[in-house]
């Protein structure tokens, strides 16, 4: 499993307001959790700092839930640390752990209202009531909720009681909150306006979270750095940049970027690059440099965003134009590349310069944006 | 004279809904009452019949030795309905009762004749009167003596060292007789007054009427030791064979099925109260005819006979025991060589008394 | 980030529509109040009557006066405090037993309901002759205690009020068993989950997370047990003494005994007032601790 590096993240904290937090607020180190043969969580390591966002990202059975669930101590490891600060929380009740979690079904207390709600963690740590009554008013203000103290969460709409929610996790300022999907119940609209708030409390007071989903485009909203899991394992843990311009895995290449996939086989490195000869086309294309020997099969990555037309010859292939649809600012064209049964290469081109059905075109790239994987055996 | 009889019927009429509100808590507790088995109004054709008895074992019993033998014999259906006593009168009171035969105690049939509910009797159509010899004192206007019953002592024998509890002196002895007693609770029986004058030394011919001061002072001796108050005919057996209690007032014809079942209980006859049952017929009833010849049936000695064969009940007719064989009549606690040692419940005392006394029984016995 | 106001309900139509409603409403009503009428109503109010009347026709209290004094009231208040009593045991245990059944998985919680409800079924008698095979001096308990040099043993068990508390709990356990169940199974785990994420411990979550949500279901369960307890007469004919004697006997006894009806009307319409008295304070006890939590929100 490799390595990851903490990035700080580029985030105002609001000084003061928090304590401060001696170590890494949370960290995760080899993982592991097993429901019979079926491995649900397989080594996963990861520190997280202070004011970050973290997203958990993948599909459903990807281990995301069960990871954060480990965390939040729902269910328990088979092996692996956790640590919150300086305390090893591995075997320790949920209560005890001091985490915030917010949940995907909001799970208010229904006989209480909103107020008791958000005043329940308080008074569980033996706050007085001035400030339970102070701290209450304000963490509402802050989620817009003002005025809605004295309801019950039946009374109030799915994204009122998200926010509830919200607020009741963050009163007590536990040093890590979790959320699990928590925008999952709200229609899109609700989410979009949702993830915002979500994004600017978390600024504003600092917030360490970990957040699931399986939504890309809310992770890429929200986090500063994404876990893209899959079958147990983290695939990569980076910023949304990085996944997106260096993925490490061809999985995280499609799953991100949905990428164009190219077979081909190194043909040589220089300094600053690394040729491929495409298997379909015969053409050559030049690639940043990889580590990679010449008569390595790879697989060439390139995301349709980052593919550009030019005239036919130019490029490292020449095809026609089968679909071109028009989509606002961009034109997406499918061009079936010569000399081969390989799939439309798909390109997103910006409008206006776009190509049209039946036209012939070269396609180019920046050797920058071209990454290889190389093909295992029998993959 | 009849305004006050329509007001009446309309109370009684009322009174339906209460018993069905009265019942309502006490019906989700637990499915007691009546088991009505069919309800018998006159249908044109076939001649049938609708006797009321008290069900249970005792009404299998009937079914068996009188009831079948008796439409095979004559070819009137018999049906059979278990009313309580209150229901009956409502019935009556109402004008359309659903039953025709009452066998029910003379105590209730006196009750019943005083409220105009039974049918004068016409003894002459009741012929088996006389070769059942039925003594003159079990006939009164509305009712015939058909059978009766004894409240007597059991105890375990294993219980006092081979000792034999003679007198109600020793039911009350509890220093020479350990262990618990039960007793009846007036939910069952009239209250056994009787039993503690006897014990007390009031002679069996001089109980009547009742020294009922007297009788509830000697009651209080034995308070302590009595442990429960039976209220079903079948505790006194169940206390006796779980040896809740080492003696207990019983039923005569309880005994003879734990003894079967091997449990060491006797009897003891001395001082026995004995309380008839017997038939009148309804007021009002549909088949009056088809009645008395149930009535007159049922009282042949030879019927009685059989039904004391099938039931330990004591036929009314001392001719009847002569059909039965010697081990039976032994068996019976009112065959006629134990009549000396028992004596017949004062009922026309009872029925002035009975409520007074189940009402003073009840403070005596919350103390 | 503001959030938008959404909960103005929009009240004129809804009214309009009420109103229509309502009168359609009442047509279909029509069936169930008749039959309100017929076999509710009409019946209370005979027994009503029948309870004010003297033999001679003219109207008296004296039957109330009667079932309000000496040995009726003192057994009137043996069937409240029974009634109370089997409530509050039945409660306790339909509690622990419901929470136990709750947390298995549905077939052996039908099963475990199954264990519950049986006995049920089981003629008085045969219950009774197992009650004594289980409670008696020489009965299965006092057995097994004496055997373990229990100071005290035998202790009696039945034929006083131990023993009606534990027949009638014992009948009462499945109605409160069952209600409690629903009510528990219609709590949501998660939001014990949610209380124990954010620091509450188990005492905690139980007194102020659970009970809360149960609290309905604990109320209408009591509520229950203690209206059904004042109606029975067997049970504590069976398992106690005389001193057990509740109000239902006394009932029974009067119409079935003593044919006397306006005593028992009397008694029935002062039963039918506890179980009035019994509702009404659940419903004022439930409305003051809402009042009062209204008070402490505000």
């Amino acid at each position: 499993m490799a390595e990851f590096g903490v990035v700080t993240p580029s985030v105002k904290v609001a000084g003061g307001k928090l304590p401060t937090a001696t170590g890494k607020p949370l960290s995760v180190v080899a993982l592991r959790k097993t429901y019979g043969d079926v491995v649900a969580v397989d080594e996963a390591s990861m520190e997280i700092a202070a004011g970050e966002f973290v997203t958990f990202l993948g599909a459903s059975g990807s281990g995301k839930t069960t990871t954060l669930m480990m965390i939040a101590g729902f269910c328990e490891p088979d092996s692996g640390t956790i640590t919150v600060g300086d305390r090893d929380v591995t075997r320790l009740a949920p209560q005890k752990r001091g985490l915030g979690f917010v949940f995907q079904q909001y799970l208010l207390f229904p006989h209480m209202t909103v107020s008791e709600n958000v005043a329940f963690p308080l008074t569980l740590r033996g706050v007085p009531k001035d400030e339970i009554r102070r701290r209450v008013g304000e963490t509402l203000e802050i989620a817009g909720l003002s005025g809605f103290g004295g309801r019950k969460p039946r009374e109030l709409s799915g994204g009122q009681q998200q926010r509830v929610a919200l607020c009741r996790a963050l009163v007590y300022r536990p040093p890590v909150i979790l959320m699990d999907e928590p925008l999952g119940a709200l229609d899109k609209k609700l989410r979009d306006q949702l993830q915002i708030e979500i994004k600017a409390i978390q600024q504003e007071l600092g917030l360490t979270v970990v957040y699931v989903t399986h939504d890309q485009e809310e992770a890429l909203v929200l986090s500063d750095r994404i876990a893209v899991m899959r079958n147990g394992l983290i695939e990569q843990f980076d910023t949304p940049r990085e996944l997106f311009e260096r993925p490490r895995t061809p999985f995280v290449a499609d799953f991100l970027g949905a990428a164009n996939f190219l077979p081909g086989r190194v043909l040589q490195n220089t300094d600053e690059h690394t040729v491929v000869r495409l298997d379909q086309s015969g053409g050559l294309l030049t690639a940043r440099r990889h580590e990679l020997a010449s008569g390595t099969s790879v697989k060439v990555a390139v995301q349709p965003g980052r593919l550009r037309a030019c005239a036919p010859d130019d490029g490292f292939c020449t095809g026609t134009v089968e679909t071109a649809t028009y989509v606002g600012t961009l034109v997406r064209a499918g061009v079936r590349i010569d000399g081969g049964d390989a799939p439309l290469l798909r390109l997103e081109v910006p409008a206006g310069r776009g190509p049209v059905t039946g036209e012939r075109v070269g396609v180019t790239v920046d050797p920058e944006d071209v990454n290889l994987f190389p093909v295992e055996q029998g993959g | 004279m009849s305004d006050p009889m329509i007001g009446r019927r309309a109370l009684l009429r009322g009174a339906g809904g209460l018993a069905a509100l009265a019942a309502v808590p006490s019906l989700a507790a637990c499915g007691t009452g009546t088991s009505r088995a069919s309800s018998g109004s006159a249908k044109g054709g076939g001649k049938s019949v609708v006797v009321r008895d008290s069900g249970g074992t005792f009404g299998e019993a009937l079914q068996k030795a009188i009831y079948t033998p008796f439409t095979q014999e004559t070819g009137i259906a018999v049906q059979v309905v278990n009313l309580q006593g209150t229901q009956m009168l409502a019935q009556i009171k109402q004008g359309r009762p659903q039953f025709d035969l009452i066998n029910n105690s003379m105590m209730d049939h006196i009750k019943f004749a005083a409220q105009d509910a039974l049918e004068r009797l016409d003894t002459d159509r009741i012929k088996s009167l006389k070769s059942a010899k039925i003594p003159q004192n079990q006939i009164t206007g509305h009712a015939v003596g058909n059978s009766f019953y004894g409240q007597c002592m059991a105890y375990r024998t294993d219980a006092f060292g081979g000792k034999k509890p003679e007198t109600w002196a020793d039911f009350w002895d509890t220093r020479a007789f350990k262990g618990s007693r039960s007793m009846c609770n007036p939910d069952a029986d009239l209250p056994e007054l009787e039993f503690a004058l006897l014990a007390d030394g009031v002679p069996m011919d001089k109980l009547y009427p009742l020294d009922v001061d007297r009788a509830f002072k000697v009651l209080t001796r034995l308070r302590p030791d009595i442990k429960k108050f039976w209220d079903s005919g079948p505790l006194p057996g169940v206390l006796l064979s779980r040896q809740e209690v080492t003696m207990s007032t019983v039923w005569d014809g309880r005994i003879a099925d734990l003894q079967k079942q091997g449990v060491p209980v006797a009897r003891q006859l001395n001082g026995m109260r004995r309380q008839f049952q017997g038939y009148g017929i309804a007021k009002g009833a549909a088949h009056v005819d088809a009645a008395y010849q149930l009535m007159d049936y049922s009282l042949r000695p030879e019927v009685q006979a059989r039904l004391a064969k099938t039931f330990p009940s004591n036929p009314s007719s001392p001719v009847a025991y002569e059909k039965l064989t010697k081990v039976e009549r032994n068996a019976l606690a009112g065959a006629p060589q134990y009549y000396d040692k028992g004596f017949d419940a004062d009922i026309n005392w009872w029925i002035k008394n009975e409520a007074a006394v189940s009402k003073r029984w009840l403070e005596w016995a919350r103390g | 980030m503001a959030a938008t106001l959404t909960a103005n309900a929009p009240a004129r139509p809804r009214k309009l529509l009420a109103s229509r409603r309502t009168r359609v409403g009442i047509l279909y009503a029509l069936p169930v109040v008749v039959y309100l009428l017929v076999l509710f109503v009409y019946p209370i109010l005979s027994t009503l009557f029948l309870s004010l009347k003297n033999t001679d026709g003219s109207l008296t209290l004296h039957w109330y006066v009667d079932a309000l004094t000496g040995i009726n009231l003192s057994v009137l208040l043996t069937t409240v405090r029974i009634s109370a009593e089997t409530a509050l045991f039945s409660l306790v245990f339909g509690f622990v037993l419901a929470n136990a059944i709750s947390r298995l998985k549905p077939l052996w919680a039908g099963v475990a309901m199954l264990i519950v409800v049986v006995p049920h079924f089981i003629s008085a008698l045969v219950r009774t002759y197992g009650w004594i095979i289980l409670l008696g001096d020489k009965g299965l308990v006092n057995d097994t205690l004496a055997k373990l040099w229990v100071p005290g043993a035998p202790f009696q068990l039945l034929y006083n009020e131990i023993g009606v508390v534990i027949g009638t709990t014992s009948v009462m356990l499945p109605y409160t068993v069952l209600l409690l169940y629903s009510v528990m199974r219609g709590v949501d785990r998660r939001l014990l989950a949610a209380a124990a994420s954010m620091g509450a411990g188990r005492v905690t979550i139980f007194r102020r997370v659970y009970l809360p949500l149960v609290a309905p279901g604990l109320a209408s369960a009591g509520l229950l047990s203690f209206i059904l307890s004042l109606g029975y007469y067997i049970t504590p004919a069976l398992m106690g003494g005389p001193d057990q004697t509740m109000i239902a006997s006394l009932i029974n006894q009067q119409v079935m005994k003593q044919n006397q009806w306006n005593g028992a009307a009397a008694e029935g319409v002062v039963l039918l007032l506890l179980t009035f008295a019994g509702l009404l304070l659940v419903k004022v006890v439930t409305s003051f601790g809402a009042s009062r939590k209204k008070r402490s929100a505000s």
